[in-house]
């Protein structure tokens, strides 16, 4: 059933930059939004992704 | 003496299908078919084996009550190997709780992380105002008798416990489902017997 996604490094970064773009948002702005609970619900869930990907990037 | 073959990063991924593959039936087995699946996200070169699970969509697990969509449940796991190469760990988990059209703020969550610096290793929060779980017992449904109690004696408060597992972070994902289904009595009951049985 599930599908085993294999990115690259740079597929990684590119996803990673399109979040941000989706969000709308400075991924500094994101965060100081994050430590106030005042995301939009996509908002958080783009956030939650970001900490996905930066966990790959760093393996 | 033979020195343990090092694991590979590809080996990690197959256990991470089946793990992403078990949670995606035991959430399934709990709130219903109608789930969007876990799904295993790799590097494709990486230096240490890691993986994310995460479910598809952004949607998470939604829980309602009468076809309204009451509260979500959002999931995601960070894995490694075990310090032996020997079976896939945990490095992180989060399950999150929360109310639908509420702020984004979560009634409460779950976090494990296998190397814990500030926070505990396993440890729960507690964000919801008593008011806002209120909110939500106010909505129980009637698909579960623990959920037709609450929403006769609910101005008498909430009460009832919350599981919280140490290592044990995998039943986490069907308990924290299942709490708020019990609680709320939301969501028409699955096959239980089909779900994964604890450890």
């Amino acid at each position: 059933m599930p599908t085993l996604e294999i990115l690259s490094t740079d597929e990684i970064r590119d996803r990673r930059a399109h979040l941000l773009v989706q969000a709308g948002l400075s991924e500094g702005e994101l965060r100081r939004r994050a430590d106030d609970y005042s995301l939009t619900r996509e908002q958080a869930v783009i956030l939650d992704r970001i900490a996905d990907l930066d966990f790959l990037l760093e393996a | 003496m033979t020195l343990p073959t090092p694991p590979r990063a590809g080996d990690l991924r197959v256990e991470a299908e089946k793990f992403a593959n078990d949670w995606t039936n035991t959430v399934r087995a709990v709130v219903g078919a109608h789930v969007p699946p876990f799904v295993p996200v790799a590097k494709d070169t990486a230096v240490r084996a890691a993986v994310v699970v995460r479910q598809s969509g952004n949607d998470g697990i939604v829980l309602t009550v009468d076809s309204v969509p009451v509260l979500t449940l959002d999931a995601s796991a960070h894995c490694i190997w075990d310090h032996r190469g020997s079976y896939l760990a945990v490095a992180e988990s989060k399950f999150k709780v929360s109310a639908v059209g509420l702020a984004s703020e979560p009634l409460f969550r779950y976090e494990f992380c296998r190397t814990p610096n500030r926070s505990p290793m396993a440890h729960l929060h507690v964000h919801a105002h008593r008011d806002a779980v209120t909110f939500v017992m106010t909505r129980c449904g009637g698909a579960s008798k623990r959920g037709r109690r609450r929403l006769l004696d609910y101005d008498r408060g909430t009460k009832g416990n919350l599981p919280v597992m140490a290592h044990l972070h995998f039943p986490l994902c069907r308990r924290t489902a299942e709490t708020a289904r019990r609680r709320t009595g939301s969501c028409p009951l699955a096959d239980m017997r089909s779900a994964h049985r604890w450890p």
